[in-house]
């Protein structure tokens, strides 16, 4: 009897041990990823983000209207990850139109929506046909469409800052000189590119500075984009003002051949003098690199992984990922340049490259005299610090602060001393202005921006313009894909052996002990 | 120890040198190698180009994997201690300086060598697919990882029903039983609406984690609840032995 009780009492102290023991391994825990390509692990950009969090967010996984099949389960994995990594303030959760309709309606989930992420009040979408692209070249040849890119961590993070930050930076691109435009696509368009602006949160707007007096109010970064016609003095004088007060702008330029092509307005549409008082001498030519030339192009097209070190260039860097330049216009730095201007080299050619300043020949592809040799700067960084200045508030911000009774705070926790530092600079001003100039507006065009490194350049070009160091993009793994090259013959040998000869093995061997047995 | 280690090396003798046990290993390995030729078929047809590698297919869960993996177990573990019960010879064994817990790890762990020994010839579907394509170890490695914790839990199932009963029959379809509540966890999981709920069943979902285990992840909360629950049915199946010595 005693003994019966003693077992019923180690069942009763045993089956709590078991329930609180997995209770525990379900509260901390980790999830190790380990495919040799990290194709499960989010980037440095995405935990930075997400661990950071310091506000709930409930991401509602659809099921049923949203993502389907395949791109369910890899969506699911992908939110697992974001909770895994913060598990405190990310909840995971699917939701099923079919069985949970009030749910749905609560929601709002609209046509195609795949995934719902939500913070009190706020609520942030991603569509279900924004989550991948498909290569379908092989279409025509029966081949099944296969996935090129898997863009949930991109959507999902920039889903999860958009409820995070309490304001959007506001990036502005200039307009009235030829800019090209960033409103539609097409080849030389900027489409792509403002759609990256967007997917990290920023809010960009066209601004006309012909016969403005003032850059937009609020305005993190201005954007020239490749202009064809020349600056005005008092538009320059405009764009120095707001450099030297903190301001940030992005600059890109192209090629000499562009400067011919307007009519004799040249200089880098006047901006040759202007970005000479910031320490940069642009060129007029066209860079020419035979021994970077990309396969199949003249060498005015150039595959470069020539970096300084830069927080932009150093993840292109580390993983030896090369960016794709054409008809580039090279810079290099002023010798005479204001000693308290910071000037990084961003990327540069190989040695063997030139300025070709022969435009009137521009095919012959020979190194004359007058041309500038490699290395040359492709693109260029410049920053410098500036007295630090108190941000007015506008009536319309400080009536909205009045009507909260705790006005929320970023929800990016500030607790390294850069981030504090971040913190500070948001209350009273920015300390360093930014500037950043590329000899080269092609890169950043709908039909080169997905090429080779070139969108991870962009974006993280634009993030440190506008201070913005933690999301610096890291290229994300391609998806897995697989195909076995067999042909028919080697394919039956392969059925022979593991249909046929591994079983029959076993059974020879079973056979075997039988007879020994029996001996 | 050495008590342990006798019990231990018996048992694996008794595996080993039992036809059956090659009977199991040719029907597995036939079972494993339709499995791999369909996926070596598909992959190579003119189509192929999906977004899963080779071997996470192979250790997808899909519902004949689990039932032939139920019966296997069933089958490698009903004889471990009802036949003992049923022939007598477990008084002896009992009455030896050899305690329950002691003959209990023996056996599972004797049983659990010649469950991953059947997988062992699997092997050579990996070689196989690094002569024709590009082979991510780290998947793999994650793959077996789930089988060897997923066959912890199993035999150990398979162990405690065996200790409940004199027929190995009536132990196997008890321990199939036991290992058929597991599989419709993982269909409950799709029924559940509440969120607690839907968290616990997730937990238990060996679907899933093999599924995640073929992609290459590897989840510490699996291989807690791996090793606790078997560790709880060895514990069970102690007791239930222990009980019969005190009859």
């Amino acid at each position: 009897m005693n003994r019966n009780l003693m077992a019923f009492v180690a069942v009763l102290l045993a089956v709590p041990l078991y329930l609180m023991v997995n209770y525990l391994g379900g509260r901390h825990y980790q999830r190790f990823d380990w495919t040799g390509s990290g194709l499960y692990t989010l980037s440095e950009k995405s935990l930075q983000i997400v661990t950071g969090l310091d506000r709930d967010i409930e991401i509602h996984l659809i099921l049923g209207a949203g993502a389907g099949g395949e791109l369910f389960d890899a969506v699911d994995e992908l939110l697992s990850q974001y909770q895994a990594a913060n598990p405190e303030h990310i909840e995971k959760r699917v939701v099923d139109l079919a069985r949970e309709p009030l749910e749905a309606e609560r929601l709002a989930i609209g046509q195609g929506t795949a995934v719902v992420l939500e913070s009190g009040d706020q609520r942030s979408y991603v569509n279900q046909f924004d989550l991948a692209e498909y290569d379908y070249s092989g279409a025509q040849f029966g081949q099944a469409p296969t996935l090129q890119a898997f863009k949930g961590e991109q959507l999902i993070t920039s889903a999860i800052l958009e409820l995070a930050e309490d304001r959007k930076p506001k990036v502005v691109f200039t307009t009235g000189h030829g800019e090209t435009t960033s409103t539609t696509g097409g080849p030389r368009a900027l489409s792509v590119a403002r759609a990256y602006f967007e997917q990290d949160n920023f809010e960009v707007e066209e601004w006309q500075s012909l016969g403005a007096d003032a850059v937009p109010e609020r305005t993190d970064l201005v954007v020239i984009a490749g202009p064809s016609a020349g600056f005005l003095e008092s538009e320059l004088e405009l764009l120095s003002g707001y450099l030297d007060s903190g301001g940030r702008m992005l600059v890109l330029l192209e090629s000499a051949l562009s400067d011919s092509e307007m009519a004799g307005l040249g200089d880098a549409g006047g901006l040759s003098t202007w970005l000479g008082g910031y320490g940069i001498e642009v060129h007029d030519d066209f860079v020419v690199d035979p021994a970077s030339q990309v396969a199949g192009a003249g060498p005015e097209e150039i595959l470069t992984d020539s970096f300084g070190f830069h927080p932009i260039v150093e993840p292109l860097l580390e993983r030896r990922i090369p960016v794709y330049f054409s008809l580039t216009r090279s810079m290099s730095t002023l010798a005479e340049a204001r000693a308290d201007l910071e000037i990084t080299e961003l990327v540069r050619t190989g040695d063997d490259a030139w300025g070709e300043t022969d435009l009137e020949n521009p095919e012959a592809y020979a190194q004359g005299e007058g041309d500038p040799g490699g290395p040359l700067a492709l693109g260029i960084a410049v920053s410098f610090p500036v007295e630090p200045v108190s941000l007015p508030e506008t009536a319309a911000e400080t009536e909205a602060a009045e009507g909260e009774n705790a006005p929320e705070q970023n929800a990016i926790e500030g607790d390294t001393p850069e981030e504090a530092e971040d913190e500070a600079t948001e209350e009273t001003g920015p300390e360093e202005a930014r500037l950043v100039v590329f000899g080269d507006l092609d890169f950043a065009t709908d039909m080169r921006v997905s090429s080779a490194g070139n969108s991870t350049l962009l974006v993280n070009t634009f993030n440190w313009l506008v201070q913005r160091e933690h999301l610096i993009r890291i290229e994300t793994p391609p998806p897995e894909q697989t195909s076995l090259n067999m042909t028919r013959s080697e394919l039956l040998q392969v059925l022979f052996v593991v249909l046929l000869v591994m079983p029959g093995l076993a059974i020879v061997f079973g056979i075997w002990v039988y007879l020994r047995r029996r001996r | 120890m050495s008590a342990f280690l006798a019990v231990l090396s018996r048992e694996l003798r008794a595996y080993f040198y039992s036809p059956m046990a090659y009977v199991i290993l040719a029907c597995i390995q036939a079972y494993n190698g339709a499995t791999f030729s369909y996926i070596v078929w598909v992959l190579s047809g003119p189509g192929a180009g999906g977004s899963a590698t080779p071997l996470r297919i192979f250790f997808a869960p899909h519902f004949f994997f689990w039932l032939f993996l139920f019966v296997v177990v069933a089958v490698l573990t009903m004889r471990l201690i009802a036949e003992e019960l049923r022939s007598g010879t477990i008084e002896p064994l009992m009455t030896s300086p050899v305690s329950e817990a002691q003959v209990v790890l023996g056996k599972y762990v004797a049983a659990f060598v010649f469950f991953l020994f059947l997988w062992a010839p699997t092997l050579v579907f990996v070689l196989i697919m690094g002569r024709w394509s590009e082979v991510d170890w780290g998947p793999i490695a994650s793959g077996y990882l789930g089988i060897v914790g997923i066959g912890a839990v199993f035999m150990a199932v398979g162990i405690f029903g065996s200790s409940l009963s004199k027929s190995q029959i009536v132990a196997a379809i008890l321990t199939f039983a036991m290992l058929t509540f597991f599989f419709f966890v993982s269909i409950a999981h799709d029924l559940a609406t509440d969120e607690t709920a839907k968290e616990i069943i997730n937990h238990m979902n060996l679907m899933q984690h093999m599924d995640d285990f073929g992609k290459g992840i590897v989840d510490t909360r699996r291989l807690v609840y791996y090793v606790s629950t078997s560790a709880l049915f060895l514990f069970f199946t102690s007791l239930a032995l222990a009980a019969k010595k005190w009859r």
